[in-house]
């Protein structure tokens, strides 16, 4: 089964989810990730954790600074067509480039699902309380992090989004407000 | 299959291949993307699909076919940009619009089966694992701004090209359903003025465009209709209002307003013609006739295909503007524009909100005002030239930011959007003007159009900081549609010093009253006060702002106490008109960029192109797309000209007059956006007639300018005269009217003052 094969299955087969979730290929553990939302649940809950462990083995956000063919590498790039080729420092194994291709994607999809459960164990919580603490944390993984621990309102997370809340980037500080305000209601 | 978005697809092709059996501007535009995407596909990427399901030329198609195989051979590449990872919003749309032009491929049949089937599963997957993951970044519902309207509606375009037979995707579906939850509310949370507060930039390439579609794609999706005028939540805004201000921000002459971060641009055409299709209100159609600029490419939604849009969307026929439309408009939470009848005089007050603590986007500019005449701008506003000593940073204005790169701290300063950058009223010399909690910044705004005037009290932008100040009031009146006159009506219980701030394109010169400012073009402004006599200070600015001129000048008038009550007048004149063209110039290409003058007279002499320099020559005429091109002519002199007229946007220009080289260095940063008028030498002042060598560069892609919009020459080249210039003699305010005493005429206007300021407050320095 190709891999766009193997996510539709899993987005439209509940019985693909947990195989899918421990997959090789990033794209489908995030597939299977956006499927348990759909599906709240908390028997995902141990899936979920497992997840974030194996996101937590991988070097995401080790990528250098590289060379594009056309342009920096900027928004610029948008626009325009291929032929497009990147040069890095030095020979990298298909493995790394990949975990810099995917960076915060899994643990983001992981967050909204455990977010829509609203429930988390006290391990899972550690773990979404260190990705607020990292400061080399992506602001797209953050900002999830704080919506999860607004949804799952546990009073061990109240310095964690006062931390979200101080930080410089929007997407962040606001989940961190909504949930701190949810968390006081 | 019928390629989705285009209604009626038999019909647009037949309007649009018959439009150049007449004359008009839709043949000429018509023309010009043809030529393009024929004669350079790949440097002209965005026209091909369009090009391509008009003429259903099998070129054409082949064309447009490659050109989408090497967007997703970039793909993979395009994970490892700082763009793609932290900018997701700019690469999503384009890539939702890729989807949509593979869809109209696919109705020519442009890829066999399995390709078309390879094409689409790459299509949908990286818009399900970037951008959906995007999308989902973005708080909501409190994310209102261009990013997340890209963001929702490129997944809700591409969620619906890939759920329309044949395709029957999840991802797709998935993707559609998140966009389409999103796309209402974030039309519906838009600022009911239209204004999104992001500046005309994003207003222009990133909103209004976006709204065209979001309307296109709802009608489709939901069967609704109309939904161009439907307020998606209690706020009121509609996608009409947002294209309403997309036409609003375009000032005569063809800029757009500079405030914000961006300053001065072109605009861009399709959501005018959008909206003209849709209403067909002169507005619309009027500034698409008369003002547009075709040869003027940039990215909407990061994408170049905002000419082809236009035509498709271009307004049928009946709805061509036959007279000016009022042009004079007031939005409460924004600000008015007062312009006169004949369109020579513009002013604009504006009090949009700004952001608080660092009003990157939304600049600090509360009542400030904006003047422009005969075309022409006379303010200045915007960001400074890149790398320059910015004349607005401050020590506690400058921001380190790490989270929109991999591992880098990116330090940039915000000063520029503080008021000190602006034409507005600054207390107590603190040009660092800006709050520092979300907080009202306006009350009191009101206007009469009908009586041409506009007037609003920013004391609470003020207070934050002053708690003594109880008044901050501006309002700006268009008299006997000739002058403005700006007054200031400030109060407090305390004093202060009150420094009522111009910022103006250069350069000042002597003036008897007030102070006066002469631009390149030859335009004036004087700005004298009526009531009192101020302290007066000028400076003059390098650096600030990078366009039009990477230069300003700010007018100070300062005054001290408790009150001021001021009233400025605002006098526009001219030194010069516009007498004929100069036509029909000898034009050869000069491929590799190296032919000699006397190498380039002799190509010149022997060629049989000939061209009028409205446009660069490849969207003129039937010839190669290069970029190096002379021109030459040589035509009887009119004995008053003193100075042509050239080409806006010309990119390395030389010129001769009769083998006299002239220097064009101090029109180099302004020739950008604004048409540069050369002086003819006082030695050729008398001459019979005039050899005329011109060389010129231009752009042989889209991307020419960098993302920031590549402007080919246009405009043609014209004789200026020098003209008696109305000049005012005398200005005075008695008994409720104003006497203005010009030196070709008298002028007594009625004018009321807010109302009465003990004089004894006003201390002056």
């Amino acid at each position: 089964m190709t891999r766009y094969a193997t996510i539709e299955a899993v987005l439209s087969q509940p019985a693909h989810i947990d195989p899918a979730s421990r997959d090789a290929d990033w794209r489908i553990r995030y597939a299977a990730a956006i499927a348990m939302a759909y599906q709240p649940d908390a028997h995902w809950l141990p899936l979920l954790h497992d997840m974030l462990l194996i996101e937590a083995q991988r070097p995401l956000y080790t990528q250098p600074v590289v060379q594009f063919s056309q342009g920096t590498g900027d928004t610029r790039m948008a626009e325009q067509i291929g032929p497009l080729t990147v040069s890095f420092d030095r020979a990298y194994d298909e493995a790394t480039k990949d975990a810099w291709r995917c960076r915060g994607r899994v643990r983001q999809a992981v967050l909204f699902a455990i977010a829509a459960i609203g429930r988390a164990s006290p391990e899972l919580l550690d773990v979404l309380h260190s990705f607020i603490a990292d400061p080399h944390e992506d602001f797209a993984v953050k900002a999830a992090t704080a919506r999860a621990l607004g949804a799952i309102a546990h009073p061990s997370s109240l310095p964690y989004l006062q931390m979200a809340l101080a930080c410089d980037e929007w997407c962040t500080n606001r989940e961190a407000a909504k949930a701190l305000a949810r968390m006081a209601r | 299959m019928q390629p989705l978005l285009i209604d009626d697809i038999e019909r647009v092709r037949t309007r649009i291949l018959t439009s150049t059996d007449r004359k008009g501007r839709d043949a000429e535009l018509w023309r010009l993307v043809l030529r393009c995407a024929r004669t350079a596909p790949f440097s002209f990427p965005w026209f091909t699909p369009f090009v391509a399901v008009i003429t259903r030329d099998p070129q054409d198609i082949a064309n447009a076919a490659e050109v989408l195989r090497r967007y997703i051979g970039k793909l993979d590449t395009m994970y490892f940009s700082t763009g793609l990872q932290f900018h997701f919003w700019c690469f999503a749309f384009p890539h939702a619009k890729w989807s949509l032009y593979f869809q109209w491929l696919c109705t020519l049949n442009a890829f066999d089966d399995a390709e078309a089937a390879e094409i689409a599963e790459q299509l949908i997957e990286y818009h399900f694992v970037n951008f959906l993951y995007g999308l989902r970044t973005k708080p909501e519902p409190e994310c209102v701004d261009n990013q997340a309207l890209s963001l929702a509606l490129s997944a809700t375009l591409l969620g619906y090209v890939f759920t329309q037979p044949p395709y029957a995707s999840h991802m797709a579906t998935i993707i559609r359903d998140e966009g389409l939850r999103r796309l209402p509310g974030i039309l519906g949370d838009m600022p009911p003025s239209g204004y999104s507060g992001e500046g005309s930039s994003y207003m222009d390439c990133v909103n209004g465009p976006a709204v065209a579609l979001a309307v296109e794609l709802l009608e489709r999706i939901t069967g609704e209709s109309d939904v161009l005028r439907r307020p998606f939540t209690t706020n009121g805004a509609t996608p009409y209002a947002v294209l309403q201000m997309v036409a609003r921000e375009w000032m005569p002459g063809g800029l757009l307003l500079p405030w914000d971060n961006y300053g001065y641009q072109f605009g861009v055409r399709a959501p005018l013609a959008y909206a003209a299709h849709k209403t067909g209100e002169p507005l619309f159609t009027d500034i698409l006739h008369h003002e547009a600029l075709w040869s003027y490419d940039i990215g909407t939604g990061w994408a170049y295909d905002d000419l082809p849009w236009t035509l498709i969307w271009w307004p049928h026929r009946e709805h061509i503007a036959t007279s000016a439309s009022p042009r004079s408009w007031y939005e409460a939470q924004v600000g008015g524009a007062l312009v006169s009848d004949d369109r020579q005089f513009y002013a604009m007050q504006m009090w949009d909100a700004s952001t608080p603590i660092v009003p990157t986007r939304a600049h600090v500019n509360p009542n400030a005002v904006i003047f422009n005449a005969y075309g022409l701008p006379l303010s200045a506003d915007g960001s400074p030239t890149p790398g320059g000593a910015p004349r607005f940073k401050f020590a506690d204005t400058v921001r380190q930011v790490n989270f929109l790169t991999m591992g880098q701290i990116d330090e940039y300063n915000y000063g520029d959007g503080c008021g000190g950058a602006h034409s507005i009223v600054l207390v107590d010399d603190w040009e660092g003007l800006r709050n520092m909690t979300e907080c009202p910044q306006i009350r009191h705004a009101t206007a009469n159009l009908a009586q041409h005037t506009v007037m609003c009290d920013v004391a609470p932008t003020y207070q934050e900081r002053w708690s003594d100040i109880s008044t901050m009031i501006r309002r700006t009146t268009l008299c006997a549609q000739r002058f403005f006159v700006i007054e200031d009506y400030c109060h407090a219980s305390a004093p202060h010093t009150w420094t009522m701030r111009y910022v103006l394109r250069p350069s000042f010169v002597p003036s008897e009253s007030g102070i006066k400012i002469h631009t390149p073009e030859g335009v004036q402004l004087q700005l004298i006060p009526v009531l009192a006599t101020p302290h007066v200070h000028t400076e003059s600015v390098i650096g600030h702002p990078a366009k039009p001129d990477g230069a300003s000048g700010i007018a100070d008038f300062v005054y001290h106490g408790t009150n001021v009550h001021q009233l400025t007048l605002a006098w526009m004149s001219t030194t010069r008109t516009r007498g004929d063209a100069v036509l029909r110039f000898a034009a050869v290409a000069d491929a590799a960029d190296a032919f000699s003058v006397a190498e380039a007279r002799a190509h010149l002499s022997a060629t049989d192109i000939y061209l009028d320099m409205q446009l660069p020559p490849y969207m003129e005429a039937d010839v190669p797309i290069l970029k190096r091109w002379w021109y030459h002519t040589v035509v009887a002199k009119p004995p008053t000209a003193a100075w042509l007229q050239l080409p806006v946007g010309m990119a390395n220009p030389r010129i001769w007059l009769n083998t006299h080289e002239l220097d064009l260095t101090p029109h180099r940063c302004t020739a950008e956006l604004i048409a540069p008028q050369v002086a003819i030498p006082e030695h050729l002042r008398d001459a019979q007639e005039l050899d005329i060598l011109i060389c010129v560069d231009v752009p042989v892609s889209h991307y020419e300018g960098g993302g920031d919009g590549t402007i080919g020459f246009t405009g043609g080249v014209w004789w200026m005269h020098p003209v008696d210039t109305e000049d005012v003699v005398a200005v005075h305010w008695h008994n409720d009217m104003l006497h203005v005493h010009s030196t070709q005429r008298d002028y007594h206007v009625p004018y009321t003052r807010l109302e009465r300021v003990p004089d004894d407050t006003i201390r002056h320095n």
